[in-house]
This record gives structure tokens, C-alpha cells and sequence, in this order.
């Protein structure tokens, strides 16, 4: 009787203590993804001379709006925003479509050299895009269809920097940032589905085109949506290939790259005042804070669907 | 006869699905690595006509690696960051998805809340972070600092010393937990891996365990680890090119400066981020030859 209770009391208390012990931990480590966010929060209202006032560690003490106003002026914020939504929206989308192909490809379809391809697929992902950047730069600069364009220019192909045509043609051959991951996680999704599915399809006539559009496709609705996510947030925030591709655009990822350079120069222009490593901190603090806010929000409505395509694609493995 | 016919159709089609990766694997990709590799053994000279390239053999490669007065540290450093960052990525994301698995209150909200440095921490954001830790300035401004400063407070490097655990194994446990926010960082999609693994695993392999009585211990190592271990070697090979792309990485930074400006030379780019790739390549090689031994897979599948 004793030692019953005895036990029932061991594996209450283990549980009470691997609950308390996860929580512990959960909380701790959301703090700290949380807290450079506040960080990032507080520094935009602060005014620029509790930077220098050392018993200001993160509250304000003078409330300002004079960084955000600096910041969104600099940014041409609205604008940029605008394009960078639409822009990175699109090259999401064309991106998930043809990985998905892609990876639906992979994934049903029995073929001579498909180890080979798909080997290419991890070797994509394997070679850091510094590696092959300087002669896709001088491709897209002089850019020619097999030799086909210029024939008819006086001078040798056609310059596609600045423009958004290397990102587009990149996307529809799954060759864009991170495409090779995409292709990797669909192939999984797609592995699992059962055959079922396909040969009931087939019976009922339709060919390879409508069974994928018709079958597979609406089965896999939250993997897209992750997908897109992923697609969208990389496109919005790259660096590396926008300020290759297009150097001079109006997107929020090349204004804030040059958003510490541009003010100061603008600032010692107008003999303002020297901008210091502070002040830059500060400035740089509130612009990222802006670019983070918009795909934050995003994130926060689509979450669900995020979270259930990782429960989906599992479940199938 | 039939059956051969369906089956020629199924590849054809099966070729029209994955025909945007190779047209886009021809023409872009391969083309591009098979120039980085002329250019990186060639003058090249631009004009308004576009641009022609002069052999040069292996002065590049010398350059870097012999003249260069960085670029041997940088390479040497950065191996030094990935090989302590891997092991710490890895073990971090597999407790975090263990942990996401088990079914608790808030669940949701806490996986949400874990998935957001995947979004935070890349590209332009994650160069701004690494320039604000770098310019310091702002009191508090970069995390890294001020969360040393929380770890300081609780002393863990003298705790463990006390306990008899040798310097060398304290240093690196001391300095994995002051870069736990790099490491929560780093560790998005590796989570997100590890959690899609978990997920896959059959209920009934827990089911018969339990029957046989095996303990929640064992189940770990029996049945979780062994089920779980191809994807180990995924996020490893993941987590070492992140890391190795990554704008905090020193060899990244000499690339960087190197495409910036007047200093623009796209031999000595290409050139140095190809000995960079090798570099790359072995330790893949390497560590996947390692950890494929201990890989199971379950081929009943």
C-alpha cells in the first residue's frame, strides 16, 4: 500500500519538476530572442543625448521621435517598403512554384540519373553563392541567349544589372538563394504522400499534369505557404545578391546597408554635426527595427499554417 | 510490353518536372563555377565590349595563400569558429526539438516564438547585429555584451571548475553559453529539421518499447537517437556552410573586402573564395565520412 502511494508520489514529482525544469528553459531562451527586440524597441524613442548619459542603460529618460523621423526621411521608408513587398512577394512566388515542381519531380517520378540530379541539387546548396557571384555578375552585365542577342546589338549582350531579370531568371530555374533547400524539404513532403492517392488518380484518367495540379498540389497547401514564407523572408532581407544585382534600388535591404554612410555624409554636407559610432548605433538600431517589423507582422498572421506544414511534412516522412 | 510504356512515360514527365533545375543548373549554375575557375587563373581585362581573360596559371592561388597578409589567418580562424560552433548548434537544436515535441501548455506560442530567428537572423539583419556588436558605443546596444554581462553575475566557470572538470572542457562550455545567442541564431532550421524528424518517427516503435518497459532513457538512445541520426548529418553538413557564409566570418569579411570599390579584382575573388570552397569541401567530406558510420537508416521503408 505504501510503497504504491510511494510511487504514484516519486512520478508526480518528477513530473512537476520536468515541467518546471522546461519552462525554466523555454523562458530563458525566449528571452533572449525577445530581448534585442525590446532592445531595438526602447532605443527608437531615445533622444540622442541619453546615448552619452551613462545612467541610461535601456529606458529613455528624454522621449524623442527624432530617430524614427531621421530614420523613415533616410530610408525614403514607405516607398522602399512598398517595392520591397511586391518585389520579394513575386520572386517568392515564382521561386515556390518551380521548386515545387521540382521537388514533386524528385519525389513520384522514377528516372534514368535522378541520384545524379539530385546529387546537383545538394551540390547548389553545398557551394556558397561568393564562390560563383563574380561571373554571374559579368553574365547578367552582358547577357546573351546562346550568342542569339547579339546578333542584333552593336555591342555584346545585354546589361541586366540594376534590373530585376538576374533574380527573375535565378528564381524559375531553382537556382536563386537557398532554392536547393526548397527543392529538399518538398521532395520530403512529397515522398511521403501515399501512392494511393496517385493511382486512384490515374484510374479516374487524369495524366501527370492534373493529378499534380489537381491532387497534390491542394494537399500541400501549408507546406507552400512555409515555402513562401521562407522564399520571401530571405528575398526581403538578401544583401549579398541585391547589392550585386541591383546595387542602387530602392529596397529597404540596400537602404539600410548604406543608412549609417548616407546620414553621415548628408550630415557632414550640411556641417550638422560629426556623427559618431553611437549615434550610428542607434540610427542602425531603429532602421533594422523598421525592416523587421513588416516580415514580424507577416510571420505572426501565417504562423499557424508554418507550424502545421512542420507537423504535415512529418507525419509523412 | 504496356508496362515498359508507362514507365518510358513516367520518366519523360518526371524529366519535365525537374527540367527547370537543369535548365537552370546548365546555363547558370555550372556555367558560373566553371568561369569562377578560369577566372581565378586569369588576368582579365574589361573593356566597353565586355571583357577578355589572359591565363595566369596558379599566380592567384600563390597570392593569396603566399603574399596575402590576412587571408591564411582568416582561413585558419574561421575553421577554428566552425568547428566549435557545429557541435554546439547541433546538440542545442536537437534539445530544443526534443523539448518542442513533448506536449505542453503554450506549445504553439513558444514554437512560434523559436522559429523567429530563422526570419531575424539573416541576410541584412544579420549584418547590422554583427556591426553593432563590432562598434559597441551604446551601452547595451549589442546583446552579446549585455547578456555576457547576465551570465557574469552567476559564476558557472568557477562552479565547474570546483567539481574537478578540466580547464579545457569548462572554457568551452563557459564560452558555448556566453554565445548562446549566436547559437539560438544559428539554430533555426536545424530545429526545424530536427522537429520534422521527430515527428516522423512511428508511434508504435514507443508503443512496443513501453510494452517491454523500457525506460524513458533508453527510448531516447534506442529508439529517438538512432531514428533521428540521417538528419544529424544534414544539419551538420547545413550548419557547417552556414556558419562558413555566414558575414561574421573572417574569410567572408576578406571576400567582402576584396568586392568592394577600387580594390574590386575578381580574380583574386574568385580565386580566394575557391580555395575557401576546397577548404569547405574537405570538411564536409571528412565529417560526413565520419558520421555516416554511425548513421542508421530504416530502409524498410
Amino acid at each position: 500500500m505504501t510503497t504504491n502511494k510511494n510511487k504514484a508520489l516519486s512520478k508526480k514529482v518528477t513530473k512537476v519538476s520536468v515541467s518546471v525544469f522546461r519552462y525554466v528553459i523555454v523562458f530563458g531562451i525566449s528571452f533572449y530572442i525577445v530581448y534585442p527586440l525590446i532592445l531595438k524597441f526602447l532605443y527608437m524613442f531615445m533622444a540622442k543625448q541619453d546615448i552619452y548619459d551613462i545612467t541610461v542603460v535601456m529606458v529613455p529618460r528624454h522621449f524623442s521621435l527624432d530617430n524614427l523621423k531621421v530614420v523613415i526621411e533616410e530610408m525614403n521608408y514607405f516607398t522602399s517598403l512598398l517595392n520591397t513587398l511586391v518585389f520579394s512577394f513575386f520572386i517568392a512566388l515564382l521561386q515556390t512554384f518551380f521548386c515545387f515542381a521540382v521537388g514533386y519531380g524528385f519525389a513520384r517520378f522514377e528516372f534514368p540519373l535522378k541520384k545524379f540530379w539530385f546529387a546537383m541539387v545538394m551540390l547548389t546548396l553545398l557551394i556558397p553563392p561568393q564562390v560563383i557571384i563574380a561571373p554571374l555578375y559579368m553574365k547578367f552585365r552582358y547577357f546573351d541567349l546562346l550568342g542569339f542577342l547579339s546578333a542584333f546589338l552593336p555591342h555584346r549582350g545585354v546589361n541586366l544589372i540594376g534590373t530585376p531579370f538576374p533574380f527573375i531568371l535565378s528564381s524559375v530555374t531553382c537556382v536563386g538563394l537557398r532554392n536547393g533547400l526548397f527543392i529538399f524539404i518538398i521532395r520530403q513532403f512529397f515522398r511521403g504522400v501515399p501512392k494511393e492517392f496517385e493511382e486512384a488518380a490515374n484510374i479516374d484518367g487524369a495524366g501527370f499534369a492534373s493529378t499534380y495540379f489537381r491532387i497534390m498540389l491542394p494537399n500541400a497547401r501549408s507546406l507552400a505557404v512555409t515555402v513562401t514564407l521562407f522564399a520571401f523572408v530571405w528575398q526581403y532581407t538578401d544583401i549579398f545578391y541585391t547589392s550585386w544585382y541591383m546595387p542602387n534600388a530602392n529596397l529597404l535591404s540596400v537602404k539600410l546597408n548604406s543608412l549609417a554612410i548616407n546620414l553621415q555624409s548628408r550630415m557632414m554636407a550640411a556641417n550638422v554635426a560629426t556623427v559618431d559610432s553611437a549615434y550610428t548605433n542607434l540610427i542602425n538600431s531603429t532602421g533594422s527595427l523598421l525592416v523587421i517589423l513588416p516580415i514580424l507582422l507577416i510571420y505572426f498572421v501565417l504562423q499557424r499554417q508554418f507550424t502545421e506544414s512542420i507537423e504535415r511534412s512529418g507525419i509523412v516522412g | 510490353m504496356k508496362h515498359l510504356k508507362i514507365k518510358s512515360r513516367r520518366a519523360a514527365a518526371g524529366y519535365v518536372f525537374i527540367s527547370p533545375f537543369i535548365a537552370g543548373f546548365l546555363f547558370i549554375f555550372l556555367y558560373a563555377l566553371i568561369t569562377s575557375v578560369m577566372f581565378s587563373c586569369s588576368d582579365i581585362l574589361i573593356s566597353d565590349n565586355g571583357y577578355t581573360l589572359k591565363f595566369a596559371g596558379i599566380k592567384y592561388f600563390k597570392d593569396i595563400l603566399l603574399v596575402h597578409p590576412t587571408y591564411n589567418r582568416s582561413l585558419v580562424n574561421s575553421l577554428k569558429n566552425t568547428l566549435v560552433n557545429v557541435p554546439l548548434v547541433i546538440m542545442f537544436s536537437f534539445f530544443m526539438a526534443v523539448m518542442l515535441n513533448q506536449k505542453f501548455k503554450g506549445r504553439s506560442f513558444v514554437r512560434m516564438l523559436f522559429f523567429t530567428p530563422v526570419i531575424l537572423s539573416t541576410g541584412i539583419l544579420q549584418k547590422m547585429d554583427n556591426f553593432s556588436a563590432l562598434q559597441g558605443g551604446l551601452s547595451g546596444a549589442s546583446v552579446e555584451t549585455s547578456i555576457s554581462g547576465f551570465t557574469g553575475i552567476f559564476d558557472l566557470g568557477s562552479i565547474l571548475l570546483s567539481l574537478n572538470i578540466a580547464p579545457k572542457v569548462v572554457l568551452y562550455i563557459t564560452s558555448g553559453v556566453e554565445s548562446i545567442y549566436q547559437i539560438i541564431n544559428l539554430s533555426g532550421i536545424q530545429m526545424l529539421v530536427f522537429l520534422m524528424a521527430l515527428q516522423s518517427i512511428s508511434p508504435s516503435l514507443y508503443e512496443a518499447s513501453a510494452i517491454e518497459g523500457a525506460t524513458a532513457w533508453e527510448n531516447m538512445w534506442k529508439i529517438t537517437f538512432p531514428m533521428v541520426s540521417p538528419y544529424i548529418l544534414t544539419n551538420v553538413v547545413y550548419t557547417v556552410i552556414d556558419s562558413f557564409t555566414s558575414y561574421n566570418n573572417p574569410v567572408m569579411e576578406e571576400i567582402q573586402t576584396v568586392s568592394k570599390g577600387s580594390s574590386l579584382n575578381y580574380s583574386y575573388l574568385t580565386s580566394m573564395s575557391l580555395v575557401y570552397f576546397l577548404l569547405i569541401a574537405l570538411l564536409l567530406i571528412v565529417v560526413s565520412v565520419i558520421l555516416s558510420k554511425a548513421v542508421f537508416y530504416n530502409d524498410n521503408k
